[in-house]
């Protein structure tokens, strides 16, 4: 590889095999800056759109019947106990704060997903990971980083047997 | 030699005016966005919480920032136009 022997002004080879302009390959102008970021501006608002037609879409389809589950016996259930089931492609935990009531709910924790612990002697349901804690009688936020309330999933009793339904 | 050095003179003032107010657009610019990013996050977690109606209001609200951005790019480029005429 060598460069031409002529003065005349001509590209030595080496630079014909690589045209590479090496200060326009390191520096973007300002325009082109400007220009990107009102790209990233209209992606920006794309999004926000798209979740707008999104819940629209949801809110369009009409609703099914509500998928029911039989979740198990009144009686196989000790006062102060939980058990876990699926439901709607969700993990959901069942509970008996005490001898008349049920209740269920999500067990995925609002805040990174985790699943909620019952702790019955303090009525709480507890997310180990963050300690996110909800209360175990509606599934509101009493403290940590979550951000929502648990969904709670309806409940019917057929004599002893306990039902789910939706999942509000 | 006085007239032309007079011309240069404002020629280079006016290139340091466009700069400055371009600077401003592009700060102005990046305000935007940072307000678009979190109307992005409010719209997320409003989704998640189907709380549709919060939602709507930041995409609205992104749409403003989104026009606003437009504006000023179109401002940058009728300076350049009339700089360059």
């Amino acid at each position: 590889m060598s460069d031409r022997a002529d003065g005349g002004g001509q590209l030595p080879i080496w630079k014909e095999d690589f045209p590479v302009s090496w200060t326009d390959d390191h520096y973007i102008t300002r325009r082109e800056f400007t220009k990107s970021l009102v790209v990233v501006s209209c992606a920006a608002f794309t999004a926000n759109a798209a979740l707008v037609g999104l819940s629209a879409l949801r809110r369009a389809r009409p609703p099914g019947a509500p998928s029911r589950l039989r979740l198990a016996q009144a009686s196989e259930m000790p006062v102060g106990s939980a058990r876990v089931f699926q439901h709607q492609g969700r993990a959901c935990l069942l509970i008996r704060p005490d001898a008349e009531r049920f209740l269920a709910f999500e067990q995925k924790c609002t805040h990174l997903g985790c699943p909620v612990l019952y702790r019955p002697e303090q009525k709480i349901l507890r997310c180990p990971c963050h300690e996110g804690i909800f209360d175990a009688e509606t599934g509101k936020v009493l403290a940590g980083p979550p951000p929502r309330p648990l969904p709670t999933v309806t409940l019917e009793r057929n004599g002893d047997e306990l039902w789910a339904t939706e999942i509000i | 030699m006085g007239d032309r050095d007079h011309l240069i003179a404002r020629e280079h003032a006016r290139r340091g005016r466009d700069m400055n107010v371009i600077y401003a657009v592009m700060a102005c610019l990046l305000f935007l966005l940072v307000l678009q990013f979190l109307m992005l996050m409010v719209s997320i977690e409003a989704f998640l919480a189907g709380r549709h109606s919060i939602a709507t209001a930041g995409t609205l609200a992104s749409g403003a920032c989104f026009a606003g951005a437009c504006w000023l790019i179109r401002f940058i480029t009728a300076i350049r136009r009339v700089g360059s005429a």
